[in-house]
């Protein structure tokens, strides 16, 4: 008991603030992406991501495939059916679907933030035109609609297809904004700018986005998380980019050419694999701002 | 009971009834007495229109032609020969301009009628009136003037000009089909334009051959074999062995490697080397017409595509020759058919028949290249004042140099083909890019003229003689854009396509083996070659799969009693061989 009352000063601990451990396995995962995408350019030739630009169906190197052809080094993760070379598709693929989801989910936060805003703030008309619009819209299958447009459009590039994914993803966002502000608006020092004379812009962008900044950026990534698995569901079913690779392009072929049924796990597993870590990493990081945005959760983390 | 309980008991009754009547589809036949066949298409959305006088009627070839219709004859592309079907023999004139039809005696439909010169002559006469709005019926409509019946067994076909080839072109399955007669006594008082011809309990579609369509739904069509079929009894073939036959819309390449290998189809279709080599690993039963390596059946048609002249700048034929020298065949057999296609030097089949024409093509220096001259296609661009962009794209006047190709979603050959060929355009600066469409529409593009390019070559036909595919290019029946065409879909037009017409006119009546029939061909040949009217890149393979587990005695290489392609008209005739493997 003593000892414990005697400890030297510098011995004791100024209380810190523990690492956000999920956000930054997180990030380092989603960064770990766009890094394969931005280092991959300059040491790999991207060119090979196409058909005709390797030897077709080599395994990954060192390994043998059905015919007793052995891998090498010039195309280390192998080869697919019409020669592309699996290294260039994912360095080119995977920050394409990524990019992809990026865009997506920036279109449908942004217009769910403006949408949410004016519908919960100004309790003017505009809010049960937009609730009556986002609630009817929410109940819409996007997948089908997609597939529908995406027919009828037929060739679609990687902006077309987040703009598309983004019309149909923002009434969430919409929705939560809006009640995230209708119950914000009621708190103590929203009532304080509104009676020291604040305009609505001024309690809006001063007073109530900054608060509501971590919940949007977890609004974003659960937008960016649906993006992908919007795109991919479309990519698999042969609805995507037709000759820029994506993850989901690169499965579809896989899958067009029987790839799992010829043993060529190469092919459609890689992919999958960076697949699963965008959504792991996004998944992380969405846990690691739920932290930051909701006291209980930080309570309980214990920060 | 409830409001619930009345509910589901009425959901679960009509669930009860659907699943019988599903299940009701005739008696249940054991899985080695049924023959199940997978079809590569798209699934068929008009699967209750079995009306095969329509153009573009795509359910002809899932079983009713194979099956259900015959042809009057068929040409046996392994042995050389037209053989004698329902017709038994067809006969012209000395100046080649009447040809007389002698049907088989003893041809039945299915219902016991007699196949007779009523229904010979009501099919024709039906086409004639309603020319070109039925398959196949431009085409008649400019060969023949009228048909004659002369008994009740003997019809003459008064032509409109002398034609040596009358009855190898419509009524002797040159390839994949002939003219499909209706049984007078069914189609008579209807309107072939919107007559369905479906009616399974009243027997439509009705046929003449061993089988009756028994279920037809957007993926699977069911047929059962009938209890008696005239050609055994008179004689000529014996009964097929398989009690039903069901024709699987199986999908993916995946699939049916999946459904090969667990024995859950019998003839499987054109499969990656890749794959076919997997299903054999895992299900030994499985053959090839090639075996060992296993090798495919070089099918009479290229692939390549029809470049739309309609559609500018494609109808310059400088732009058009450009495209052509972007194009490595070589890379493309290696890229999209794993190397064991056959790369196109002209556009007729590398067939023995075709081998010394094909030799003073080359000769003649009109052969297709192997390699590409990336080279002199960017020069042909540069000087028709494009300019390179930063994206290595050439524009002009602002806008890129685009090409849009059309492929069938279905058909991983012809994706495989255009993905390598727009990879080879754009590396001689051309935007080019895929377009997925089904089958059905592609083929309605095609007719109409509706399209840039298209992945589905008219550069077919000729199997023996050059007068057929050349003739496919005739701009006799030219036809707007938007209307149908039964030929020259790339609606090839100008001075070089009115010098083409006259010369295959003029061959066109020249009798099989005339010495001028070489001089006349090299001479139409080179101006299609030089305004590239189509471009075909690798001749068709179709690497088959046969499964012996069931059935035996396929069609082989060694065995080769008749062509494997078992999605043409007349297969009836190979399938009275296979025989069933225990």
């Amino acid at each position: 008991m003593t000892e414990t009352l005697t400890l030297p000063a510098t011995r004791r601990r100024r209380p810190r603030r523990r690492v956000n451990r999920p956000l930054w396995i997180g990030l380092t995962l989603i960064g770990s992406i766009l890094m394969l995408g931005v280092l991959g350019r300059l040491f790999w030739d991207t060119g090979m991501a196409f058909p005709a630009e390797a030897p077709p169906n080599l395994p990954p190197a060192g390994l043998t495939n059905t015919r007793g052809v052995t891998g090498t080094l010039a195309h280390p993760l192998g080869t697919e059916n019409s020669g592309r070379d699996m290294l260039a598709v994912l360095i080119v693929g995977a920050p394409n679907t990524l990019l992809m989801a990026i865009v997506a989910g920036s279109v449908s936060t942004l217009i769910g933030v403006v949408l949410g805003f004016v519908a919960g703030f100004s309790r003017n008309r505009a809010d049960p035109v937009i609730r009556l619009v986002s609630d009817v819209a929410y109940t819409i299958p996007p997948l089908v609609i997609l597939i529908v447009v995406q027919s009828a459009v037929g060739e679609v590039g990687l902006y077309t297809m987040a703009l598309l994914i983004a019309a149909f993803d923002w009434p969430r966002p919409t929705r939560q904004i809006r009640a995230q502000v209708l119950s914000m608006r009621e708190s103590g020092y929203v009532r304080t700018a509104v009676m020291a004379g604040a305009s609505p812009a001024e309690i809006m962008f001063r007073e109530m986005l900054p608060n509501l900044l971590p919940f949007i950026a977890a609004s974003f990534i659960l937008a960016v998380s649906g993006a992908v698995l919007a795109a991919i569901g479309l990519e698999v079913l042969g609805l995507g980019p037709t000759r820029i690779p994506t993850l989901g392009t690169t499965i579809s072929s896989a899958i067009d050419s029987a790839a799992i049924f010829r043993g060529m796990w190469w092919w459609w597993g890689l992919p999958t694999l960076v697949l699963v870590v965008l959504f792991g990493g996004l998944l992380l990081i969405n846990i690691g701002l739920d932290a930051i945005a909701n006291p209980r959760v930080r309570k309980e983390a214990g920060q | 009971m409830g409001t619930h309980g009345i509910l589901s008991t009425t959901i679960l009754g009509a669930a009860l009834a659907l699943g019988m009547a599903t299940a009701t589809v005739g008696q249940e036949v054991p899985r080695d007495e049924t023959l199940i066949i997978d079809h590569a298409q798209s699934p068929q959305n008009a699967f209750e229109n079995w009306n095969y006088l329509l153009p573009g009627a795509v359910l002809r070839a899932v079983g009713l032609h194979q099956f259900v219709m015959e042809p009057l004859f068929i040409l046996n592309l392994e042995q050389g020969e037209i053989e004698p079907w329902i017709g038994e023999s067809m006969t012209p004139n000395e100046t080649l301009d009447r040809w007389t039809l002698k049907i088989r005696d003893g041809v039945k439909w299915q219902d016991g009628e007699a196949f007779d010169a009523e229904d010979v002559v009501f099919t024709i006469e039906t086409m004639l009136a309603n020319a070109p709005a039925l398959r196949d019926s431009g085409s008649l409509a400019l060969a023949l003037d009228h048909v004659e019946k002369i008994d009740n067994l003997t019809v003459d076909f008064v032509l409109k000009r002398p034609n040596p080839r009358f009855q190898l072109d419509f009524f002797s399955v040159r390839v994949w089909g002939a003219v499909m007669f209706v049984p007078e006594h069914i189609y008579r008082d209807k309107d072939p334009l919107t007559f369905t011809n479906y009616d399974i309990p009243a027997g439509l579609p009705l046929g003449t051959g061993p089988y009756k369509l028994v279920k037809a739904t957007a993926s699977e069509f069911t047929y059962d074999r009938v209890d008696s079929w005239w050609a055994a009894d008179v004689g000529l073939a014996e009964m097929p062995a398989p009690k039903r036959i069901i024709y699987m819309l199986v999908g993916t390449e995946q699939a049916r490697g999946d459904l090969a290998v667990r024995d859950d189809i019998d003839v499987a279709w054109n499969m990656s080397l890749g794959t076919f080599e997997a299903v054999q690993a895992r299900n030994p039963n499985w053959i090839s017409w090639q075996n060992d390596p296993p090798g495919p059946w070089l099918d009479p048609c290229h692939r390549g595509f029809d470049l739309n002249f309609a559609v500018p700048p494609w109808d310059d034929p400088e732009m058009r020759l450009a495209l052509d020298k972007g194009i490595d065949r070589t890379e493309v057999n290696t890229f999209a058919f794993d190397g064991i296609g056959e790369v196109s030097k002209t556009i007729f089949p590398a067939y023995p028949t075709f081998k010394g024409l094909i030799e003073k093509i080359e000769a003649a220096g009109l052969a297709f290249p192997a390699t590409a001259d990336p080279e002199g296609a960017k020069a042909i661009l540069e000087a028709k004042g494009y300019v390179l962009n930063g994206s290595g794209i050439y524009e002009k006047d602002g806008a890129e140099l685009t090409l849009v190709i059309e492929a069938r979603d279905q058909t991983l050959d012809d994706i495989r083909l255009s993905e390598v060929l727009i990879e080879q355009f754009r590396r001689i600066g051309i935007n080019a890019r895929l377009q997925r469409v089904n089958n059905a529409t592609l083929q309605t593009h095609h007719f109409t003229g509706e399209y840039e390019a298209i992945v589905r070559s008219s550069s077919c036909g000729s199997v023996n003689e050059p007068w057929y595919t050349l003739n496919q290019f005739s701009n006799v029946e030219a036809a707007p854009v938007g209307e149908t065409a039964d030929t020259n879909m790339p609606r090839w037009t100008g001075p070089n396509s009115d010098r083409f017409t006259q010369i295959v006119t003029e061959l066109g009546s020249l009798p099989l083996g005339d010495p001028r029939v070489e001089e006349l061909t090299l001479e139409a040949y080179e101006l299609w070659f030089n305004d590239r009217v189509s471009i075909p890149v690798v001749q068709a393979v179709f690497l088959l799969g046969f499964n012996e587990t069931y059935w035996t005695n396929w069609p082989t290489a060694e065995n080769n009693y008749m062509q494997p392609a078992y999605w043409w008209h007349g297969w009836v005739k190979a399938l009275a061989q296979i025989q069933p493997a225990k």
